[in-house]
């Protein structure tokens, strides 16, 4: 009893220590100035532009990997095609890359000195410092958790289903929408969040790729990195706070999709 | 013919063959009962049928029409499976619903099909409950009222009782056999239960390692099974192995008659508990010894030893009066055998 009252209170501790102190500093921070003194914060052109540009990655990167994560996932779980244990180990490379070292593996793809960069800036395409490059560098690093997430949950769901609508006249493409989609949405939901908080937070592979220009390629975690840096801590608390919002809302999220997710298999 | 298989072989990536070269056609409205033990091949052939799996080589078609490179969508098969796959995310509406849905048939015409299917297997007022509501019992019927309502030529039905309660399985198949029978269609089953099979089968199809071993009948399968394997698969057999002498096969006391095989072939003899006679002790008569008797409401099971020190077991209808105390010697008649080559 003494034992697990210890244990709990030092978890306790840990939590203060670790998460909630430097959590109400920083809001603490951000909020020195009063409510208007943070929207000033906030408002700055740099900051505004900053925190755009981390969320049109982030729409872009799930408008990209929901469908091409739930395709991948599809063929590794049904096993439709040869070669699918290759992707199937491929896929977690990413997770296993530093994201540093992810950034810069594309960079020596596309970088404007290379084969392939070159030509495709010859025509007109700018990849790496900007926003192509970006969002392709977060494709990289978030690509794992949607299939990750995925292939168990099919695997565990099985194809029956699926059969009995082929035979009841379905397309694949119907069955997908009718039947599929709607059997794994708490699992795909699940891993949509997983994708925006791990866009929104990028900051290693993005900051090899984006060049940081100010107002053109630097998002909103740059951003705080560069105030930090320039000892600007009220303008670097004011978007960690932004930020920090985004990610409470995610965090509800994840926990009503898993609680749905795991209550509703069959 | 509604549905003719021809020389259908089946192998998997392994190499290992789930089917070899089989054959048979199946009648307009008949309802054909597919019966083999686990790994025989009957689930395998029947998927192919429906095209949710790809033979190898050989022919199937349906209504006449080859049906090889016809995908399931177009085949114009119901199956009804196993565990019944019902959408666990719809209703038991929009499960029967969804073949008319994918049909594109009018939203009248779909409410009225949808509710005569729910009369028809007598589930009326299910139409909003999810199938995780309802009993295995119930969403049997509505996996087959799924089936039907695109109004298939051919329904398969793979092992469809076989998680259903004991106690409303043989009311479930009798029900399924009523239905096939009402609205005149084309039913394959698959099972293991060879009382199943016999009981509401018009022909029963029986497998074993991948090849048909009979198609016949119940009754003649029963009576004249075409192999040892039929022979022992369907029910309780004594079987007993000798050597053809004088064109005869002595076994169990008894001289069996054995004219169509070749003098010194080894033979296999299989007779039924049930074509087995006991009757009080007689002169001339072959004798055995009484070891164990159980009774069980209509029949009684026995176990005889004879004089060679074998045993048989016999199926004694409960009410004849003969005593079967054991140790009491009593008199044995052998009334129907078979006997096949060894091998």
């Amino acid at each position: 009893m003494k034992l697990r009252m210890a244990l709990s209170a030092g978890v306790y501790v840990w939590f203060l220590v670790l998460i909630f102190i430097p959590a109400v500093t920083m809001v603490e921070g951000a909020l020195s100035h009063g409510l208007s003194g943070f929207f000033a914060q906030v408002l700055r052109p740099e900051a505004l532009s900053a925190l755009r540009l981390s969320f049109l990655i982030t729409a872009l990167t799930l408008l990209i990997n929901l469908p091409l994560g739930v395709i991948t996932a599809l063929l590794i779980a049904r096993r439709s095609f040869p070669g699918w244990q290759v992707v199937n180990a491929v896929v977690d490379l990413p997770f296993a890359l530093s994201p540093v070292i992810a950034g810069l593996a594309l960079l020596l793809v596309y970088g404007p000195n290379t084969l392939l960069g070159a030509f495709l800036q010859n025509h007109g395409v700018k990849v790496m410092f900007a926003l192509p490059g970006m969002v392709l560098t977060t494709l990289l690093v978030t690509f794992p958790l949607v299939v990750r997430e995925l292939v168990p949950l099919l695997r565990q769901l099985g194809i029956r289903q699926e059969e009995a609508a082929w035979t009841l006249g379905a397309s694949a493409w119907r069955t997908f929408w009718l039947v599929t989609l709607p059997r794994i949405r708490f699992g795909l939901g699940y891993s949509a969040v997983l994708t925006i908080a791990r866009a929104l937070g990028e900051f290693g592979a993005v900051l090899v790729v984006s060049g940081n220009l100010v107002g053109v390629t630097q998002t909103a975690t740059l951003y705080v990195y560069q105030a930090t840096e320039n000892n600007d801590l009220q303008a670097a608390d004011a978007v960690s706070t932004v930020l920090a919002m985004v990610s409470f809302v995610i965090l509800i999220l994840m926990q009503v999709f898993k609680g749905r997710g795991e209550g509703r298999i069959s | 013919m509604t549905i003719q298989v021809t020389n259908l072989v089946k192998r998997f990536a392994s190499g290992t063959a789930a089917l070899q070269d089989v054959s048979f056609s199946v009648r307009e409205g008949e309802m054909i009962g597919l019966l083999g033990p686990s790994g025989s091949g009957k689930t395998t052939l029947l998927r192919m049928i429906a095209g949710l799996d790809r033979q190898t080589a050989g022919e199937i078609r349906i209504r006449g029409q080859v049906v090889d490179n016809l995908p399931a969508q177009r085949r114009g098969v119901g199956f009804v499976f196993q565990n019944y796959a019902l959408f666990q995310h719809m209703t038991v509406f929009s499960n029967i619903a969804f073949g008319l849905r994918v049909k594109r048939l009018g939203k009248r015409e779909i409410q009225d099909r949808v509710m005569r299917l729910l009369r028809l297997v007598r589930l009326e007022g299910y139409e909003d409950r999810y199938p995780h509501q309802l009993s295995g019992g119930q969403a049997q019927r509505v996996a087959l009222a799924r089936a039907l309502a695109p109004e298939p030529s051919v329904l398969l039905l793979d092992e469809p009782f076989a998680a259903v309660d004991t106690k409303i399985r043989k009311e479930l198949r009798r029900w399924v056999r009523q239905i096939h029978d009402e609205i005149g269609i084309t039913s394959i089953f698959v099972t293991h239960d060879q009382e199943e099979a016999l009981e509401i089968a018009d022909r029963v199809l029986v497998m074993h390692q991948g090849r048909v071993e009979q198609f016949a009948t119940p009754q003649e399968v029963w009576e004249r099974p075409l192999s040892p394997f039929v022979a022992g698969f369907l029910g309780d057999v004594n079987e007993g192995a000798a050597t053809v002498r004088d064109r005869q096969v002595q076994l169990w006391g008894h001289a069996f008659p054995a004219t169509e095989f070749a003098e010194g072939e080894r033979v296999r003899v299989f007779v039924r508990p049930s074509d087995i006679d006991l009757g009080p002790t007689a002169p001339d008569a072959v004798l055995a010894q009484v070891r164990e008797a159980v009774w069980a409401g209509e029949r009684t099971q026995v176990r005889v030893q004879l004089a060679d020190q074998s045993t048989l077991q016999v199926s004694l209808p409960s009410d004849r009066s003969v005593d079967l105390t054991p140790g009491q010697s009593v008199s044995v008649c052998i009334r129907k055998f078979q006997i096949f080559t060894e091998s």
